[in-house]
């Protein structure tokens, strides 16, 4: 920062030094005291004062700031190192859109009173980028040409245009935005002004967006596309332009030298094989017709003429092939590309209803042409993996005989080097794909995991030259086996093949400590188990930063609140807010420096990514959760408050942008190798969106109420008598010009509230009417259940409406009768919620249950209820505060008999106002006593894993203890439950310290609850 | 670009995402991914151009990473080689360095025998975690020559398609 600034006078250069050293080092205090010393020599100095803002700033006295800035503004200053600072402050300060605004105004004051400053301008244009106002942007480009006519200044300005079609409709772009970048290029064109590659790529872009491809091709094969310096892009360029033009033959015949020059790139290949197709379909069946314009590279004559004819039968696409493949065989190392290829031309003529059989031959050989050549290699199977569904059922057999014939171990034999040991995780995990492991009974099962963690204790032999940074190559085994016991985990519903799995992957990763594919299984065991902090833990192993907090939240993020682990709740939703609000600004730098740099492609993208971050579902719901996070851990009424304010939550706005809502999640991230319809469809990732849109339309919408409710009994308070309370609303203008109630309430606000609570309760009933379905567990990569289910399980809606209700009649009059009813509705709901929950621990805690097969359930049951019991407690803040006023009148006077009663009956409805409120809270208090001392049992119960017979028991060591064959041998003598040891106790205890704290989070929130509980009763 | 929807969980180098936007607006010619079909990142090259030297001009890889289950395919030495290309032609470059760590036999060699890399120095506690880095050089005189001149004796493929590109364009000039 220090290092841009030039001052005009050295002397205040000078002095400005010591200021900015100490806001480099962080010394705020010293850089405010410096700037004050400045200051008193030169009271005027601009830049002195701005940078004193910056220190008060970064002091936390964002108003002193702000009060500083506009006084510096109205000077309208012009100097860099000003402007610099103050762009530096706002940049800085809380509300980001104020403050981009801003920056442009300043800018804009300076570049008026200095109309021929080039580098003020060039700010005030880049100012413009940081709000996406394309429309000045381009104004502002224009000036600069004019003033120095330089090219990137030029194209500053059609970028704009362009980014103004990107945002109008599309009629209007293609009928008068997009023309008029056009003609503004192609009058630098017919000038000979076109300098640079970014510029042509630019006219290239503007051109395909009206879809005038002939036109681009012109380009790209014109003088200009001279200027088309990266190497990889001409030809890719024209293949594509092309294709879009439908002019198949010359497709064709580009994506055969392309093919020619890299047999291994993939996207040649779909596109040589959709040119193909069209060309037959076309029946332009003139294969005597030699290519013409296309083929430049032919004039050597070195090229064969089979690479020079477009291909128009199946029959010329099957002999390319075997061009391609013959010279592949002739490689030193043989690519992928020509045996996939095969595959893939097998599959489109199947889609198209063809006999590939005829013309291919038969599939098993063609897969098996493919799994000789690479069958040892890691990718094979995620190669194969797409074309698997052309293989008859009938066929699975004979081709996974082959493939182990190809592999060639006797039964029993272990693979004697780390080829052969490769060739058979292929199989294997082609042996699951196709389905062969889904037929298997649940000893099969065990029985396959246990011969399988043999391979991989044999496999370690082979580890002896890997990294720590790599992952161990026998890993796939320990992770086959873990997928299998997830299987009989489906199939029996016991937790203690969850448990086993988490121990064959937790040995796994002290083997193999950076294999995220084991910490991602681990992590979902963890879950499934209930235990959030263990789960957490192996969370944090997994180091997600950046994008992977959007594309990978759902994994855990959404999770781990109803876990019970409200320390790493929080943290999590800090950081994953930190990275979307941080992205925003990030990525207006990026846009800036894209213009800098003239990566006018990238714009565009960057917009997009921009967009799509500010879209994200995860974002819209991380946001809404961690507001009411905060409002469950608030302590007292006055906490609430003041949050709601803090947060700016506006109840009449409903902020979510619902059409545009976008899923980021990355739902293929787990690995897995069963068959194709145990895979995470299309469907289930809708589905999982839908219920969390679902989910998010009612949270949002708790929130919204929530705040309507808070901000009646502030307001109600703030005109109240006690003047205790100064609740400076001013900050919700549209609401506080309503007119006032006698009873102090404003209309708007009151409407509002009314308003949102009938859409509450009418998405509740719809809800209930139409329940989804969840998606089924037998997809291991499948997101876990929306919370949705859990919440609607939970009575937390009905308690909250019920409670909404209580407050709409607290504010109107007369209706005593319905008050006490909804009013013990409501506590009777979060009473039976806590009997509940107590009666579920006892069913967990009774001997001989699975406990760690229910406990997710029973957490996620408490600490809904413990939520519930939150916002009832705030509602009772509320209610309070209504009813308080009446009480400060009562007693008013009884004291002074200063105030003229109506009549007694209003005073009696008062009191009975009071009492009914003042029994609700009695009553939730109980509940919440009652629901901790049922977390007290459950926290006494010991530690018994031992009720699970768990496999890896005394067994000599840890390998050994995995073996989960030989030791249900174990169980079946009846030396199980002895002393754990090693790896075992590790994961018990994990398991147990996670679950302890859980429980003490939760009894320590239930505490605060209480006592905020008793601070509402009157 | 691509990059930042990369999965960071497959790929080892987990660089800030402003590093990887630096490089990819200031030399967007140089980096390079490998993508499977589905337009999964399965490898990537970062590179650059070393900024402080006009009159020698050269390029610097800052990050190589080819996913483990696309090991062993060529993958790595065709996005080193285009990496290198580009270097060349767009902006002239003599020679391409890196840091490698000491310990990383793979890479080595790699390095070493595939791309024929030379170790230039020996870089102590180069690595945050206090391991030497070898530092290593490719010419890429040679490397740009030897393409045009013999374009047919290569045996490796990627080799020769590079060649013909080169080809054609010399012809054109």
């Amino acid at each position: 920062m220090a290092a841009k600034v030039h001052v005009d006078s050295s002397v205040g250069e000078r002095r400005l030094r010591p200021i900015y050293d100490w806001l480099d080092n962080g010394n705020n205090k010293k850089a405010l005291q410096e700037a004050e010393k400045v200051l008193k020599k030169q009271p005027n100095f601009q830049c002195a004062k701005v940078l004193k803002a910056l220190a008060l700033l970064r002091l936390g006295k964002e108003d002193e700031c702000m009060q500083l800035l506009d006084a510096v503004r109205t000077e309208i200053p012009c100097d860099d190192s000003t402007l610099q600072a103050m762009t530096i402050c706002y940049r800085e300060i809380h509300n980001r859109m104020l403050a981009a605004e801003r920056i442009c105004e300043i800018y804009e004051a300076a570049t008026k009173k200095e109309p021929n400053n080039e580098e003020l301008l060039t700010h005030l244009f880049m100012s413009y980028v940081r709000v996406a106002d394309y429309k000045k942007q381009q104004q502002t480009a224009m000036a600069l040409y004019k003033l120095k006519p330089k090219n990137p200044y030029y194209f500053w300005a059609v970028m704009s245009v362009v980014m103004q079609a990107h945002k109008a409709d599309e009629k209007l772009a293609k009928t008068v935005v997009l023309p008029l970048a056009e003609r503004m290029v192609k009058k630098f064109v017919s000038d000979g002004k076109i300098e640079a590659e970014q510029e042509v790529q630019l006219y290239l872009m503007i051109l395909e967006m009206q879809g005038k491809y002939d036109e681009a091709l012109q380009v790209v094969e014109g003088p200009l596309g001279e200027k088309l310096i990266s190497y990889v892009f001409i030809p890719l360029k024209r293949a594509s332009l092309l294709m879009k033009l439908e002019r198949w033959r010359d497709t064709n015949i580009l994506y055969k030298l392309l093919l020619r020059e890299d047999m291994d790139r993939w996207s040649y290949y779909m596109d040589y094989f959709t040119s193909a197709l069209a060309l037959l379909d076309s029946g332009q069946n003139d294969s005597a017709k030699v290519a013409d314009s296309v083929t430049p590279t032919d004039s050597d004559g070195s090229i064969d003429a089979r690479w020079q004819v477009a291909d128009c039968t199946l029959e010329m696409c099957k002999d390319f092939l075997s061009l391609l493949l013959s010279e592949n065989e002739a490689l030193s190392r043989r690519l992928r590309g020509p045996y996939l290829a095969y595959l893939e031309f097998y599959r489109r003529l199947h889609e198209r209803g063809d006999n590939p059989e005829e013309f291919l031959g038969d599939i098993v050989e063609l897969f098996m042409r493919y799994f000789r050549n690479f069958g040892d290699k890691p990718c094979c199977v995620s190669d194969l993996k797409m074309f698997l569904p052309l293989l008859p059922n009938n066929r699975t057999k004979d081709f996974i005989q082959k493939v182990n014939e190809t592999v060639g171990l006797r039964e029993g034999e272990l693979p004697s080097s780390i080829r052969r040991m490769q060739q058979h995780i292929s199989s294997v995990q082609l042996s699951r794909c196709v389905g062969c492991h889904m037929d298997l009974n649940v000893v099969d099962k065990l029985a396959l995991a246990s011969s399988l963690l043999q391979y991989y204790d044999h496999g370690h032999t082979f580890n002896r030259d890997v990294l720590q940074t790599e992952f161990a190559c026998n890993d796939p085994y320990a992770l086959l086996a873990a997928h299998i016991l997830y299987d009989v985990w489906v199939d029996t519903g016991s937790s203690q093949h969850i448990y086993d799995a988490i121990l064959v992957l937790e040995y796994a990763l002290t083997v193999s400590p950076s294999n995220f594919h084991i910490k991602l299984l681990l992590l979902r065991f963890y879950t499934i188990l209930g235990a959030g902090g263990a789960a957490h833990r192996v969370y944090e192993l997994l180091d997600v930063k950046h994008m992977q907090l959007d594309s990978l939240g759902y994994y855990h993020c959404n999770h781990i609140f109803v876990t019970g682990q409200l320390a790493a709740t929080s943290a999590l939703y800090e950081a994953t807010l930190k990275f979307f609000t941080g992205n925003y600004k990030d990525s207006a730098d990026h846009l800036t420096f894209s213009y800098k740099f003239g990566s006018f492609l990238k714009i565009e993208e960057f917009v997009e990514f921009r967009e799509r971050l500010k879209n994200s579902l995860h974002y819209a719901l991380v946001t809404i959760e961690r507001i009411l996070f905060e409002l469950v851990i608030s302590k007292n009424f006055l906490d609430t408050v003041k949050y709601i304010e803090g947060m700016d939550v506006t109840p009449e706005k409903d902020k979510v942008d619902w059409d545009n809502l976008q899923d980021n999640r990355d739902v293929q991230v787990i690995t897995s190798w069963d068959p194709h319809l145990r895979q995470v469809s299309k469907e289930i990732e809708h589905q999982i969106f839908l219920d969390d849109m679902s989910f998010l339309r009612i949270r949002n919408l708790t929130v919204r109420c929530l705040a309507a409710a808070v901000d009646i009994g502030c307001a109600n308070e703030s005109n109240s008598p006690d003047p205790k309370q100064q609740h400076h609303s001013d900050n919700v203008e549209p609401v506080m010009n309503g007119e006032i109630k006698d009873d102090a309430i404003s209309v708007p606000r009151y409407e509002t509230f009314v308003k949102i609570c009938d859409e509450l309760l009418s998405l509740y009933e719809s809800f209930t009417a139409n329940p989804t379905i969840q998606v089924s567990q037998n997809v291991i990569g499948a997101p876990l259940p929306s919370r949705l289910y859990g919440y609607l399980a939970s009575s937390s809606c009905c308690v909250l409406l019920e409670l909404f209700g209580l407050i709409k009649l607290l504010i109107q009059d007369n209706e005593d009768e319905s008050l006490t009813k909804m009013a013990s509705t409501a506590a009777e709901l979060v009473t039976s919620a806590v009997r509940k929950a107590s009666g579920m621990i006892k069913v967990h805690g009774s001997d001989g249950t699975d406990q760690l097969a229910g406990r997710r359930g029973v957490l996620e049951y408490v600490v809904n209820t413990v939520e519930m019991i939150s916002f009832a407690a705030i509602l009772c803040g509320v209610g309070h505060s209504l009813v308080r006023p009446f009480k400060a009148t009562l007693i008013g006077k009884s004291k002074k008999k200063k105030k003229n009663c109506n009549n007694q009956r209003n005073q009696q409805s008062q009191l009975r106002r009071i009492e009914v409120l003042n029994k609700l809270v009695s009553e939730l208090q109980g509940a919440a006593e009652e629901l901790d001392s049922a977390l007290e049992y459950w926290e006494s119960l010991p530690p018994t894993l031992s009720v699970i017979s768990i496999f890896a028991e005394d067994l000599p060591s840890h390998l050994q203890a995995l073996c989960l064959f030989e030791s249900e041998h174990g169980n079946q003598n009846g030396c199980c439950n002895s002393t754990r040891s090693g790896l075992g106790s590790a994961v018990d205890t994990k398991l147990y310290d996670s679950h302890m704290s859980s429980l003490r989070e939760i009894r320590n929130l239930l505490q605060v609850k209480i006592k905020y509980l008793s601070s509402v009763k009157i | 670009m691509n990059m930042q929807h990369c999965n960071l969980l497959c790929l080892p180098e987990n660089y800030q995402m402003k590093y990887y936007f630096y490089h990819g607006l200031s030399w967007p010619q140089l980096s390079y991914v490998a993508e499977d079909e589905r337009g999964n990142i399965v490898g990537y090259v970062l590179a650059k151009m070393e900024e402080d030297s006009e009159d020698d001009p050269h390029g610097h890889i800052t990050s190589l990473a080819v996913k483990r289950s696309h090991r062993r395919l060529g993958l790595a030495q065709k996005l080193m080689d285009q990496a290198s290309r580009s270097m060349v032609e767009c902006f002239n470059a003599k020679y391409v360095s890196l840091h490698v760590r000491k310990s990383n036999r793979a890479a080595l060699n790699l390095y070493t025998n595939t791309l024929k890399f030379t170790i230039s120095e020996i870089e102590p506690k180069y690595y945050a975690d206090g391991e030497d880095a070898y530092a290593m050089k490719r010419d890429l005189v040679s490397f740009a020559s030897q393409n045009i001149a013999r374009p047919d004796s290569s045996s490796c493929h990627e080799i020769k398609s590079s060649a013909h590109e080169v080809d054609k364009k010399d012809k054109k000039d």
